[in-house]
């Protein structure tokens, strides 16, 4: 299973020192997102990829472990990001 | 004049402590923000509208001291209010008056306003303890102004 960005090109994004305000017109909310999480959207909007492919992507651009709890992590965000619409899953072949 | 100038070096040193303090415990709360770079981390702020379509939600005015009681022929009532059944209410509030907020006004027992204080106080409390057996709550006048003027309140008196 992949995951990738939902109309990520609508966000209105501000960068605040390496924190982020994301405002999202879809639902009309504000999000606030820290540096990996951005990263995590940018990445996933430059290519669909699978949770391991992210993990391992971060764990090298912030030098952490790729062990079983960093990917978990990144796992729970995620599924957080697919319930707030900023990212949705996709099979192979979808 | 020394001793003077000796309290004033002492104070400013004070003061300049007291910033280099206040400064460092900002540095700390930035680095503890700055700090979880190594977990993704995701928060969401509610817009202004959608605070604004729960707003009726209040709590129980603290003291039927507080409690809006409207005038009549027959004396002083209780406006007792509603809270939403279509809404989860949570036990002690607060509590959701729904989008068209319902109340009735409680007429027993008459309060006398010529009677004694504690007459008074008896009789009020008796009429909320009849609000209270009816499902509803008092609110608070700052409670009732802010409700009536954002989407009023159905008073029905034979409730």
């Amino acid at each position: 299973m992949h995951w990738r960005t939902n109309h990520f090109e609508t966000l209105l994004i501000e960068n605040w020192d390496e924190e982020y305000t994301v405002f999202q017109p879809d639902s009309g909310k504000t999000h606030f997102l820290n540096h990996m999480s951005m990263k995590m959207l940018i990445y996933l909007d430059q290519k669909p990829a699978t949770l391991e492919e992210i993990s391992a992507y971060l764990a090298v651009q912030f030098q952490q472990e790729p062990d079983h709890d960093f990917q978990r992590n990144i796992e729970k965000v995620l599924y957080h990001f697919d319930t707030l619409g900023l990212v949705k899953k996709s099979f192979v072949g979808s | 004049m020394t001793e003077k100038r000796s309290h004033l070096q002492t104070e400013t040193a004070r003061q300049s402590l007291k910033a280099s303090m206040d400064n460092i415990h900002k540095h700390k709360r930035r680095k503890l923000l700055k700090g979880t770079v190594a977990v993704p981390v995701v928060m969401t702020l509610y817009s202004g509208a959608a605070l604004a379509r729960t707003s009726n939600i209040t709590g129980e005015a603290d003291s039927i001291e507080n409690a809006v009681f409207k005038d009549t022929i027959n004396g002083p009532q209780l406006l007792c209010v509603f809270p939403d059944p279509m809404q989860t209410q949570i036990p002690g509030g607060p509590y959701d008056l729904g989008q068209f907020p319902q109340a009735t006004l409680i007429q027993e027992p008459k309060i006398d306003l010529t009677a004694s204080a504690e007459t008074v106080l008896t009789s009020k409390m008796q009429q909320l303890e009849e609000c209270h057996a009816r499902g509803g709550i008092m609110i608070s006048a700052v409670a009732y102004t802010s409700i009536m003027s954002k989407t009023g309140i159905n008073i029905n008196p034979t409730w």
